[in-house]
């Protein structure tokens, strides 16, 4: 109970902190869909006649994503048990599968017959996309400071509480995607 | 060691440095917004067109609102969680310094972008109101960058707001020092906390209705624009929400204050501890879910429950009233102190603010007064009435803490006096004029219909409180240099912070008293009294 | 003395009960409607400040430290009474529970919208003017782009019988607000709302925008003319053919 004395110190700060900063990103995600949801509600066809959505690439991304958890939390595990060599190859593995999928999006994007300016469809669609792309991005700009990190020494000792932190923010990407996958691709 | 000097509060990292930064640059706003509202009171001095042009004024009471709203009050409540939180949990310092300062940085740029979305944009400036209703603050209404300036200003400081509250969370849930249970957190710091949850809770749907908005005006997208299936009423729920959240944003820090201030001056602990932090935590769940009020005129909203929820949140807000004169009752109170004062003038303009407030929780009765001058009366007696002599309270009884130093006993009391007549000549004849069918954000009114004496009173009443503010300025820059030094604890206080010197040290404390109560400075000073 | 100040509580009294508290008497049913729930309201909010500032009061004057007094003396040290605090917690709910139903009932009433209104106009807000159209009348009253000083637009009401609005906007949003009427309603674009208005008042009253909606917001103005239902009559054949 965090109600109890002594404050408790177990919990590094850090994971703390990223904790709480990634429940309040998660309703920006939600204002997002709050908006997708109320708009679909009011409209008379959603999506509008003649948007064509494949599943087959945001597929491919969603199956990178689900991997690329997997692999940073292996670094992590790695990172945990002293072996930096390992952290440093699974996060980068993990950021390679990151950048697959933003090409991956890229491609089917391009291929979309509809834009922002389409009509309100198109403007929730790339803003539910675009938001999550951004954040992507910004989780591969964390990999590389943890990766640069890690050539300066840090995460000795297996006080990987940072990286893990990056990862808790990576994982909730991914989870957010899943409920983006499912929204746009099978729900519509 | 801090680097000295300007260079050395420009790169600090120290909590109560950057805490300092925050009030002052909050104040400076205060200041510019105060400005901007005697422009307006100037123009509604008397019906017709003297002082400003109407484009102008529409940017006057947009950047007016703006400001006071997101660059003032909020901040000046950010200032003071900073620096009294770590003190009177017994930390050295936040969390993460650097975030801290990042937090702060963030939110003077996102400041400067506000006043650049009007000052600097010539004729194509913000003047759409504070809440930016779309299609008005659309592409084809709003044309001009001032909007795109506003968007980008007001994110940043959405983002330094959800920093800060990351911070204050994770001091107060893992850096309290030995003995500080949650149950024994000043009510400053419960404050605090219910403060910045609402800010994580809040601030993340409006920034992504603002990110629509822009889409809609710079990328053609119409989330928001009924030619393209979009909707209006749904930028006003994600706004809402983090509007009415940001009010309570606004008031919490500040029902902290008094509830710091009146105990001591009352030389009594807080009636009813356990109750004010649980009416906290009720205020800070209930205001979630009461945002759609603003919208009950729209008749695009379920108004039965978002009014049941409005009428709701009046009792944990009337539970505090009673824990504060539960607090006076059977006490020696030194209601002639500055801090006193102005708590005593945050009761009085503040109950009037909430008795209006239960009146526009009925949606018939928002069918008249919604967008009338009585509403405008209405949110400046809690936010002015109740936030901006918070702040005073806040300035006269920290100050000593901060500085080293005593501002003036006798020009404070002036100070509060003229503040709360003026505040009262200018904000009563307004609940009038709103009655009578005067429409918020006009620049002009039809004479002889009962708008005239009411407005020219209230104008007046303007020119008394800028007096008194003018006043304090003078006080405030005066004792900085040369007040009487201050002991430690100058008022007998309550909290830790008034167990260490004044101004504290770089890493607040030598050494710390044994917590025991939630209020272990006086439990220091009257071991007698531990229970 | 004691006979005095029993006449002048009574006179403020009754004065009180017919007063409206400077809230508009209300030109329509359903405007007298919300002023009497206003009349409610503001008896109540005047007895609870009443009595909290008189506790606030009371605490001041008799609890102030006094002249030579030890600076340093306490107050007693009391931390809580849970009776006392139960009851002022559930007080409060009771007072607002009987707020919000008075509330509730009054919204059903004035929003209730009647199965046969006498006549229906359709309203719809532009930058910056207004749009009345009766469409069983064949009328049709546009605005000029509204000035200073002119009263703008006129729409006719017969007395005594609820002519159904139906609101739009066809650009940003505006509300129509008669503030002798106590009602106002959004125009918003993309949406259609409607709200019965049964004149009680013969005269004319002045309507405004309440929505800020752009540079000319407050000269958007028009007038509401309440006529006898036979002068509507009349009316709408002369302006008709």
């Amino acid at each position: 109970m965090v109600w109890a004395e002594p404050a408790e110190r177990r919990i590094p700060p850090i994971l703390f902190g990223t904790v709480v900063f990634l429940a309040s990103e998660l309703l920006l995600f939600g204002g997002l869909f709050a908006a997708y949801f109320a708009l679909r509600a009011r409209a008379a066809a959603w999506p509008p006649p003649g948007v064509e959505l494949d599943p087959v690439l945001p597929s491919i991304g969603t199956a990178l994503l689900v991997a690329s958890s997997a692999t940073y939390q292996a670094g992590v595990v790695a990172g945990r048990g002293e072996r930096l060599g390992g952290l440093r190859r699974w996060v980068a593995a993990t950021f390679l599968l990151g950048a697959a999928f933003l090409v991956v999006q890229a491609i089917d994007a391009a291929r979309l017959g509809f834009t922002v300016s389409s009509d309100a469809y198109g403007t929730m669609f790339y803003a539910l996309t675009g938001a999550h792309a951004l954040h992507v991005a910004a989780g591969l700009v964390l990999m590389l400071l943890v990766l640069l990190r890690a050539a300066q020494g840090a995460y000795r000792g297996g006080r990987v509480e940072g990286a893990h932190a990056v990862g808790l923010y990576w994982h909730f990407v991914d989870a957010v995607w899943i409920g983006l996958y499912a929204t746009l691709w099978v729900l519509r | 060691m801090s680097a000295r000097g300007a260079v050395g509060w420009l790169t600090t990292t120290d909590h109560k440095r950057i805490g300092i930064l925050y009030c002052l640059t909050a104040f400076g706003f205060f200041l510019v917004g105060g400005a901007l509202a005697g422009l307006i009171r100037a123009e509604l001095a008397s019906p017709g067109q003297q002082v400003v042009a109407i484009g102008t004024y529409n940017e006057l009471f947009t950047i007016h609102g703006t400001v006071m709203i997101f660059l003032f009050l909020a901040p000046f409540g950010a200032g003071l969680i900073n620096y009294l939180v770590p003190l009177q949990i017994g930390a050295p310092d936040m969390a993460f310094p650097r975030l801290n300062a990042a937090s702060y940085w963030t939110y003077a740029s996102g400041g400067l972008l506000v006043l650049l979305s009007s000052f600097a944009t010539a004729g194509t400036g913000a003047a759409m109101g504070w809440y930016a209703y779309p299609p008005l603050s659309g592409p084809r209404f709003s044309p001009g960058v001032g909007v795109d300036l506003w968007i980008g200003g007001i994110a940043l400081v959405a983002i330094s707001s959800l920093l800060t509250g990351v911070n204050v969370l994770t001091t107060v849930f893992l850096m309290r020092a030995p003995g500080m249970t949650m149950w024994r957190l000043p009510v400053f710091t419960w404050n605090a906390v219910v403060t910045v949850v609402l800010g994580l809770l809040a601030f993340p749907p409006a920034v992504a209705a603002f990110a629509l908005l822009f889409l809609d005006r710079r990328l053609g997208g119409s989330a928001f624009d009924p030619a393209g299936g979009g909707d209006p009423i749904v930028y006003q729920h994600l706004f809402w929400f983090l509007g009415h959240p940001e009010v309570y944003i606004l008031i919490l820090p500040f029902f902290g204050v008094i509830t710091e201030v009146i105990p001591v001056f009352s030389r009594k602990p807080l009636f009813g501890y356990p109750g004010f932090v649980l009416a906290t935590l009720a205020i800070g769940a209930l205001s979630i879910g009461v945002w759609a009020h603003h919208m009950f005129t729209t008749g695009a909203v379920d108004n039965p429950f978002f009014s049941a929820m409005t009428f709701t949140i009046a009792v944990p807000t009337g539970v505090k009233f009673f824990n504060w004169i539960g607090t006076m009752w059977g006490g020696r109170i030194r209601w002639s102190a500055a801090p006193m004062m102005f708590a005593i003038a945050f009761l009085l303009n503040f109950l009037i603010g909430g008795v209006t407030g239960i009146m526009l929780a009925a949606p018939p009765l928002d069918y008249h007064l919604n967008d009338s001058y009585f509403l405008v009366s209405h949110f400046h007696y809690t936010m002015m009435g109740g936030g901006a002599f918070g702040v005073f309270a806040a300035i006269y009884f920290w100050f000593p803490k901060m500085t080293g130093r005593m501002l003036s006993e006798r020009v404070g009391r002036l100070v509060a006096v003229g503040m709360f007549v003026g505040f009262n000549l200018t904000f009563w004849p307004q609940f009038v004029v709103g009655l009578r069918g005067m429409p918020r954000r006009v620049p002009d009114y039809p004479p002889g219909i009962g708008f005239d004496a009411p407005n020219l009173v209230s104008t007046l009443g303007v020119v008394v409180m800028s007096l008194a503010v003018l006043l304090f300025v003078w006080d405030w820059w005066r004792s900085l240099r040369r007040g009487p030094s201050a002991s430690d604890d100058p008022w007998g206080g309550d909290s830790l912070e008034w167990t260490t010197s004044s101004p504290p040290p770089e890493h607040n404390f030598s050494t710390l008293p044994a917590i025991r109560s939630h209020r272990p400075a006086f439990d220091q000073r009257h071991p007698e009294l531990v229970r | 003395m004691r006979r005095a100040a029993v006449v002048v509580a009574l006179a403020l009294v009754t004065s009180a009960c017919s007063s409206t508290f400077g809230f508009p008497e209300g030109g329509t049913q359903q405007g007298r409607d919300i002023r009497e729930l206003w009349t409610v309201f503001v008896l109540a909010a005047i007895a609870v400040a009443g009595v909290v500032y008189a506790l606030i009061a009371w605490s001041l004057l008799r609890y102030r430290r006094r002249r030579g007094e030890d600076p340093d003396a306490l107050g007693r040290q009391f931390h809580a009474n849970v009776p006392l605090e139960v009851a002022y917690t559930a007080i409060p709910v009771a007072i607002v529970v009987a707020l919000f139903s008075a509330s509730l009932l009054t919204e059903r009433r004035v929003t209730a919208l009647d199965p046969d209104p006498a006549t229906t106009v359709e309203a719809t807000a532009f930058a910056w003017g207004w749009r009345f159209v009766y469409p069983e009348e064949q009328i049709e009253i546009v605005s000029p782009p509204s000035r200073p000083g002119e009263p703008g637009p006129e729409l006719v009401l017969p007395l005594g019988e609820p002519t159904r609005v139906v609101l739009r906007s066809q650009d940003v949003i505006h509300a129509f607000w008669v503030p002798a009427f106590n009602f106002k309603r959004d125009a918003i674009p993309g949406r259609t709302t409607s709200f019965d208005l049964t004149p009680t008042h013969l005269g004319r009253f002045r309507g405004v925008c309440a929505e800020f909606c752009g540079l000319n917001h407050a000269v958007m103005t028009f007038t509401v003319r309440v006529v006898e239902p036979e002068a509507f009559e009349a009316w709408a054949r002369e302006a008709a053919g």
